[in-house]
């Protein structure tokens, strides 16, 4: 689904990641976990088009998105959550939905408005509050429904359970084995909360230092006594 | 009744209405790209030569030259969006950077009016400079049009653009893209069209005020020079990142100066006019030294909850 060949990127001269590769697998949950400044994020902004690209290619079912705007990756079906500023604060839930439908039909958004309520549900209370009002799980909620209004093929989360307690991100992470099982969505995630993102994920890799330090079953890098020591702490 | 105003009320209310145009347009641009525009006062000269064009070469009145004023002044600023400001702040270029980049515009601009002055002058005889076009305006009951005009286009521009942003998909959109461009993108929307939307809306708007000032100052090349402190204080009373505060700070700058610098001729003599940018200068300094925020940032709800509560 999407493929990351020897990616070379950073922020101007700043090298963050050294020749990664990575498989995103359709309708699986692909999980990326490693240590603070490991280049996790960097991985999600550089295939969404917001870092500088040095070498390397990425590629979405075989077509070459290397360097891209992020609305034309975003056209293609690919939806990016950040970690932080993930929904507009100052807009109401209404409108932060209205807008992830702005490249949508008056009648597709109004259709797929619906069903994404019906799967987050809690919602329909807040939708003339401004965002920046919400709780965290309550902000993180919309960011995930504005995702999926776009009905994307692929969702890139970048630490969804970060700043959230132990019981609204297990709620998060449930949500997001959901969007696999019941929607067939496919998953890349980036963790810190790496114990519980690798018992969700079909497949995953360890960053450290901008390359790949592992790559396998979540189940292999669990039971791998000393990379889960060093760099998990799990 | 028709209420009859003095003229120099006449002369607030239609400054006041201008300056909110002006302040609204660099408080847009200010708030979509973080630059503080020194070329916008010169976008409005633009549309004052519209209107001296239109009257002298044309015969014709400039109200129906309004639509070019906008398009030209809109077109000249979309430019310096897209061909300048743009490409540098891809290259990383720094909010110093880019506002000298302006300066330097405005000064490209200033040097093509007063060309076109020269030109007007040389080739059709016409007064280019320190011009006045008051006889150019239509009269209602002896009462000049821009009167009524200018706060009318304000009301107008000020009620369209809140149900721009309020009520529209692509407003909405703007308002998105000025508050997390980098989210704005990932949801799909091309912040750079609603950059450059907005840059020409600005423009466009400065041309106009541009046009409708040529019917009762006088114009010259250097008039969006000179008028460029007074949008600047409108937009930093007004907030600079609110553009609801823009319409309340060119309203509450222009009647200060207009009436301030009246009441100041009356009461030290008129030697003092010239020195009328001094009142903007002074709110400017007071606003920076009391809420650097500006009027937007005032919780007046706390402020009501307190009176009410008898806190003070």
């Amino acid at each position: 689904m999407i493929t990351v060949d020897k990616l070379n990127a950073g922020y101007g001269r700043l090298h963050i990641l050294f020749d990664v590769d990575i498989e995103v697998r359709e309708k699986s949950i692909t999980v990326v976990v490693g240590p603070n400044g490991s280049g996790k994020s960097t991985l999600l902004r550089s295939i969404f088009g917001l870092t500088k690209i040095y070498s390397g290619s990425i590629k979405y079912n075989g077509e070459e998105i290397t360097g891209l705007a992020p609305h034309q990756v975003a056209r293609r079906g690919v939806a990016y959550l950040p970690q932080t500023d993930n929904v507009f604060a100052n807009l109401t839930v209404r409108e932060n939905l209205m807008m992830a439908c702005y490249t949508l039909d008056k009648k597709t958004s109004e259709e797929r408005m619906e069903r994404v309520l019906d799967f987050f549900p809690m919602l329909r209370g807040f939708m003339n509050r401004k965002s920046g009002t919400l709780s965290g799980g309550e902000r993180q909620m919309v960011a995930m429904a504005m995702a999926l209004l776009r009905e994307p093929k692929v969702m890139m989360f970048d630490e969804p359970t970060g700043n959230l307690s132990p019981k609204l991100a297990m709620e998060v992470l449930g949500k997001i084995r959901e969007l696999r099982d019941k929607l067939g969505i496919t998953i890349l995630l980036v963790e810190q909360n790496a114990k519980k993102a690798l018992e969700l994920g079909d497949h995953c890799y360890l960053l450290v230092s901008g390359r790949v330090a592992f790559e396998g079953h979540p189940k292999s890098l669990l039971s791998h006594a000393e990379l889960s020591k060093l760099y998990l702490g799990v | 009744m028709v209420v009859v105003f003095p003229p120099i009320v006449r002369e607030a209310i239609i400054f006041s209405s201008l300056l909110t145009l002006l302040s609204t347009g660099l408080t847009l641009t200010y708030m979509t790209s973080r630059v503080p525009n020194f070329a916008h006062g010169s976008f409005a000269t633009i549309g004052t030569y519209v209107s001296l064009v239109a009257f002298r070469l044309f015969s014709l009145s400039p109200y129906q030259f309004i639509p070019v004023a906008f398009v030209l002044a809109g077109v000249v600023s979309f430019i310096l969006y897209k061909a300048i400001l743009r490409p540098l702040a891809r290259k990383g270029a720094s909010t110093i950077l880019l506002m000298i980049a302006t300066i330097a515009y405005d000064m490209l601009l200033i040097a093509a009016l007063n060309i076109t002055a020269d030109f007007l002058s040389r080739n059709y005889k016409v007064t280019s400079r320190y011009f006045s076009l008051k006889s150019a305006d239509i009269r209602i009951e002896n009462i000049p049009m821009v009167f009524y005009a200018a706060p009318l286009v304000t009301a107008i521009v000020i009620v369209a653009l809140y149900l721009l942003l309020t009520r529209t998909k692509f407003g909405v959109a703007m308002r998105a893209a000025i508050e997390n461009p980098s989210l704005a993108g990932v949801v799909g929307i091309n912040v750079d069209l609603v950059y450059s939307v907005s840059w020409f809306l600005a423009g466009g708007l400065a041309g106009v005020a541009g046009l409708l000032m040529a019917l009762w100052f006088i114009g010259n090349p250097d008039l969006g020079t000179i008028l460029l402190i007074s949008i600047f204080t409108a937009s930093i009373v007004g907030g600079l990142m609110n553009i609801y505060g823009a319409f309340l700070g060119g309203f509450l700058v222009g009647f200060a100066e207009v009436l301030g610098t009246a009441n100041l001729a009356r009461a030290v003599g008129v030697w003092i006019v010239p020195y009328r940018p001094v009142i903007p200068l002074l709110i400017l300094v007071i606003t920076l030294l009391t809420i650097p925020g500006g009027i937007s940032s005032i919780k007046f709800e706390r402020f009501i909850g307190r009176v009410r509560k008898g806190g003070f």
